[in-house]
């Protein structure tokens, strides 16, 4: 077979049936892999199953971490890209520090210094409280630059626009800058968003039963790797993928050309 | 009208654009502003417009001054139509919305009855057809008469223009011209900055030449084009009007 087949460029797209064939090709890729990873380990996968239900409630908690720390993340990142843009200096000095330092550093990190540390040290002892603090901390220093530049793609001939049609600043954030950054932040927010949930697994570490811990101990008690890691993949996947094509709906039908 | 500058200096970071610059114009309908690129037209208009605040001095219309607090300032920008060199249209916003926004947001009238004024003024401008487009969608000429007409919707006292054909072609340019001209012959007052000499000599009731930072010539456009009696004035005239 000629490779030359499978080039798909512009000017010579490639016809329909090498598009089908190259699913094909993919799919048994897949399946290969699996079927070789799987080999004989129908006895594992009954032990596994009797664990389902620590899945579910890791898997549950995951969820519910992640929607709490993506709202709070959201709010905190928009402040701090708001206070990143401010004329007062010392506000906008500490977004700068802030943004640089979590930005700066691991995850990992974080997790560990926030919870052994500073948790310790103020006595707060809720760790799913303080597993969504910590992400949404995180995760709002990544939203505050991807606001920060949707906001500034807004160009600077359209704020004086606004200006000059007599908007107040929160008249032209709420009419001109927001609904425009909101479509050019889209595709980043949507990345970020996904990060996020996969970022949660992170807090395994401090012993949240999370999706990740759980997966941890089931594979723990039954010393079947695969078939506990297995699962825990795919958990995350059907979380993050319909993000991703929300997003690239959502893409679509705001689309405008400037 | 009367426009008045007490003193006005400006400066952008080193480059002093004006040095304490006095003058008194009176005209009924239309002030024109000419003068060679750089010499400071698009500053003014600014000026004027309290898009930018003077380093000194004042500037008074009709007798009064203008307010130097930002709030005020808006206010008073709510009574001025100002339309840029640059398309100045929100590309998110259908003409008609484009229109609109003022209405609603600032001068807060009701949606309905905004919709009627802003439908009234694009049918007058022969823009009703392209009222739900979004601003890509419409011709140079268009867009720059879209941008007047939600200049004029708001009522404005004074309408500033800022070389608003400055981007078009030849048959653009004339749209609107025209359509100036029109809102002119209704007795609306407005001040322009313009490079298309037979159209101020036409339209206005007052040129003034700026050149340098400096307005060096204030006159009616009879005398002004036959006769301008600043030598860099009558120098701008000759490279301008040799073809
Ligand atoms: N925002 C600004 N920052 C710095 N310099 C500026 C700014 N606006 C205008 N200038 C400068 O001021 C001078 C006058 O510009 P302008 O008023 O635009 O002239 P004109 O409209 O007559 O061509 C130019 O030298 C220009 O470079
Ligand atoms: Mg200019």
């Amino acid at each position: 077979m000629n490779a030359s087949l499978f080039f798909d460029r512009p000017n010579a797209p490639a016809p329909r049936w090498v598009r089908v064939l190259t699913v094909v090709l993919l799919a048994a890729l897949l399946a290969g892999g699996c079927s070789w990873l799987l080999a004989g380990s129908i006895s594992n996968w009954r032990a596994v199953w009797s664990y389902h239900e620590v899945f579910w409630q890791g898997w549950l908690l995951t969820i519910r971490i992640s929607l709490e720390a993506l709202a709070l993340s959201s709010v905190f990142g928009l402040l701090l890209a708001l206070a990143r843009r401010s004329t007062f200096l010392l506000l906008r000095s500490l977004a700068m520090l802030y943004i640089e330092l979590l930005r700066g550093s691991p995850l990992l990190v974080q997790i560990l210094f926030f919870w052994y540390v500073v948790a310790a040290k103020i006595d707060f002892d809720n760790l799913p409280a303080a597993g969504v603090l910590i992400l949404s901390g995180f995760s709002a220093a990544y939203l505050a630059e991807i606001f920060r530049s949707g906001i500034e793609s807004v160009g600077s001939s359209q704020l004086e626009s606004a200006r000059a049609i007599g908007l107040s600043r929160v008249q032209t954030y709420r009419f001109v800058i927001f609904p425009q950054a909101f479509r050019n932040v889209l595709p980043p927010l949507a990345g970020q968003f996904a990060s996020l949930i996969k970022d949660s697994s992170l807090l395994s570490v401090i012993g949240l039963s999370e999706f990740t811990h759980s997966a941890q101990q089931v594979n723990s008690s039954t010393y079947s790797t695969l078939e506990s890691y297995l699962p825990l993949g795919f958990g995350y996947l059907l979380l993050t993928l319909p993000i991703i094509a929300l997003s690239r709906l959502l893409e679509r039908r705001f689309h405008y050309e400037t | 009208m009367k426009l008045e500058l007490r003193g006005v200096s400006k400066r952008f970071g080193r480059q002093q654009i004006f040095e304490n610059l006095s003058a008194s114009l009176e005209f009924q309908h239309a002030l024109v502003l000419v003068g060679p690129s750089g010499g400071g037209k698009s500053t003014l208009l600014r000026l004027l417009a309290g898009l930018i605040p003077p380093d000194s001095g004042t500037i008074h219309l009709d007798g009064s001054p203008l307010p130097n607090d930002e709030a005020a300032l808006r206010a008073y920008r709510t009574h001025l139509g100002i339309v840029f060199q640059a398309y100045n249209l929100f590309p998110h916003l259908s003409a008609l919305e484009n229109i609109l926004l003022p209405l609603t947001a600032v001068l807060g009238l009701s949606r309905s009855i905004a919709t009627e004024r802003a439908m009234s003024v694009l049918d007058r401008f022969g823009l009703a057809d392209h009222a739900h487009k979004r601003p890509h969608a419409l011709s140079g000429g268009q867009l720059q008469r879209v941008a007047i007409a939600r200049a004029v919707a708001i009522q404005p006292k004074l309408l500033l223009l800022d070389e608003p054909t400055s981007a078009l072609d030849p048959e653009m340019t004339a749209e609107v011209l025209d359509l100036l001209a029109e809102l002119r012959d209704e007795g609306r007052p407005l001040i322009l900055v313009t490079h298309e000499m037979g159209f101020a000599r036409h339209t206005a009731d007052m040129v003034a030449f700026v050149s340098g930072g400096k307005l060096l010539e204030a006159r009616a456009p009879e005398s002004f084009f036959s006769s301008p009696s600043h030598p860099e004035a009558r120098q701008f005239l000759e490279r301008v009007l040799r073809y």
